[in-house]
């Protein structure tokens, strides 16, 4: 099980909203399968990354140079400025990590001192759009570089060239990191793939499914979430890489997601909002 | 009469930093896509001097100010925001010395209704940054009265004035611009040139 997963379902602090989420639930009747419940209008936010630290949902607003938390009203309440396009974000041992495109730099920030560290790599960034964490191992997609770099606890790995192979790539924009795989959306070759931890490709999900952009993910015990940004829609897989659910109702250019306590949320880039899904089982 | 020395100091200092700047403001299509509206930012960063670069992704405004002495032309701007893969649309010059700089506008010339032909034209692409550098393409050419390209459907309805336009002449500006038609295809070379959002599946022969 992935760090992050870990670290989000021991959260608590976002029970209430859950608790809203459930009220509002409508229940559908037949397989199991991930069902719409609310929509959270984010006024004035264009969420691109997601992540939970501690009590609070945070999202990378991207378009205003910041990072913001919002409550179960889709309320700004806190928010971190001053940022050089922040993309996607992770949470780890207390601090928000926040990729800056701008400023191809990789920046923890602590948010209640709002102290900020770099976080320090072994080559030169170009347009960092990813963080995961895992451990002590931790990962970058470097965006323009079409690379990977990955940090397994003792040295650094990059892994990854422009290309359109298999282990190639155009435009990563996302991954993760989990027990024994780092999972990567590989945006503009419209695929994820999945490599072992020595950087070695082992398998590529989503080519039969003609995705337009594959621009998030999330990875979660027994399932893969890919935003399809330009289709308009959220792609459910299981590990093999078998599709269970195409999820696009009201969705438009939805750019990442994240399960926190059973909860789905999803983040739209273009309608300015968050969906959150309940499992039916 | 210390602090009355540094004000004097830093004033001066200040004057002395002050470069003449040009004003540059470029109206950009189709910037859907953070990724690549944020590329198109970074890579204007690149341009020693530039200062001030501001995009706005919902307007599509793309602003910056650049040395005056450099005397960046307008041709130069917009050369090098097409090669970024972007449309600019307009770009105005406010030189430092208070000229103004602008993309003449298009012309708009009446087309009589009886030659005026609609047609719909499957045109490959992918995004909003495709449909503006389709649009664009289609606006260049006399006698267009009217195009929409769709996304999803890749079809692209336009009216055009008979005489002077034909679905053959359409298509082979689109193809020139990188994307793909049924009568007319991409080079290689160009399409290898569109952003990373743009890069739609080729069509086969």
């Amino acid at each position: 099980m992935s760090y992050r997963f870990t670290f989000l379902r021991q959260s608590l602090g976002l029970l209430g909203l859950l608790i809203l989420m459930g009220s509002c639930a409508k229940k559908a009747a037949g397989s199991q399968e991930w069902v719409l419940s609310k929509t959270i209008s984010l006024t004035g936010v264009n969420p691109i990354g997601l992540a939970v630290l501690g009590d609070s949902l945070w999202l990378s607003d991207g378009d205003h140079n910041r990072v913001v938390a919002v409550n179960g009203s889709g309320q700004v309440i806190d928010s971190i400025v001053s940022l050089e396009r922040p993309m996607h974000i992770a949470a780890h041992q207390g601090q928000l990590w926040i990729t800056q495109y701008g400023s191809d730099t990789v920046i923890g920030v602590h948010p209640p001192s709002m102290k900020r560290d770099v976080l320090a790599v072994s080559d030169s960034l170009d347009a960092p759009a990813a963080v995961s964490f895992f451990g002590k191992e931790k990962a970058i997609a470097d965006f323009y570089n079409h690379r990977i770099l990955y940090f397994n606890g003792d040295s650094w790995l990059s892994f990854g060239k422009e290309g359109k192979d298999l282990g190639d790539f155009y435009y990563p924009t996302d991954l993760q990191i989990t027990e024994q795989f780092i999972w990567v959306a590989d945006a503009y070759n419209n695929r994820v793939q999945v490599f072992d931890k020595e950087g070695q490709f082992v398998k590529v999900i989503g080519v039969p499914q003609k995705m337009n952009a594959a621009t998030g993910l999330f990875v979660s015990e027994d399932q893969l979430f890919v935003t399809d940004f330009e289709n308009h829609r959220l792609l459910v897989f299981y590990h093999d890489g078998q599709l269970a659910q195409v999820l696009e109702q009201d969705l438009e250019k939805p750019i990442d997601a994240l399960i926190v306590r059973d909860s789905l949320y999803v983040a739209d880039y273009k309608k300015s909002q968050l969906q959150l899904y309940y499992f039916d089982r | 009469m210390i602090s009355l020395f540094m004000s004097f100091l830093l004033m001066s200092t200040v004057a002395f930093a002050q470069k003449p700047m040009d004003a540059f403001e470029v109206q950009v299509d189709g910037l859907g896509c953070p990724f690549c509206a944020y590329g198109l930012e970074k890579k204007f960063k690149e341009f020693k001097g530039i200062k001030e670069v501001k995009i706005d992704i919902e307007t599509g405004d793309f602003s910056f100010a650049y040395p005056a002495e450099k005397a960046l032309s307008l041709a130069a701007v917009v050369s090098q925001v097409e090669k970024a893969g972007y449309s600019p649309m307009k770009t105005v010059i406010t030189r430092a010395n208070g000229l103004v700089e602008t993309d003449a506008p298009l012309e708009v010339k009446d087309v009589a209704l009886a030659a005026v032909q609609t047609k719909d034209l499957f045109v490959a692409g992918n995004c909003e940054m495709c449909e503006a550098r389709i649009l664009k393409a289609t606006s260049r050419l006399e006698g267009i009265t009217e195009a929409a390209w769709d996304s999803k459907t890749k079809m692209l309805h336009i009216s055009f004035d008979s005489k002077q336009q034909s679905e053959n002449s359409i298509s082979q500006a689109i193809a020139l611009a990188g994307h793909d038609t049924k009568l007319h295809k991409a080079q290689a070379s160009t399409y290898e040139t569109l952003p990373m959002c743009c890069k739609y599946e080729r069509l086969k022969n």
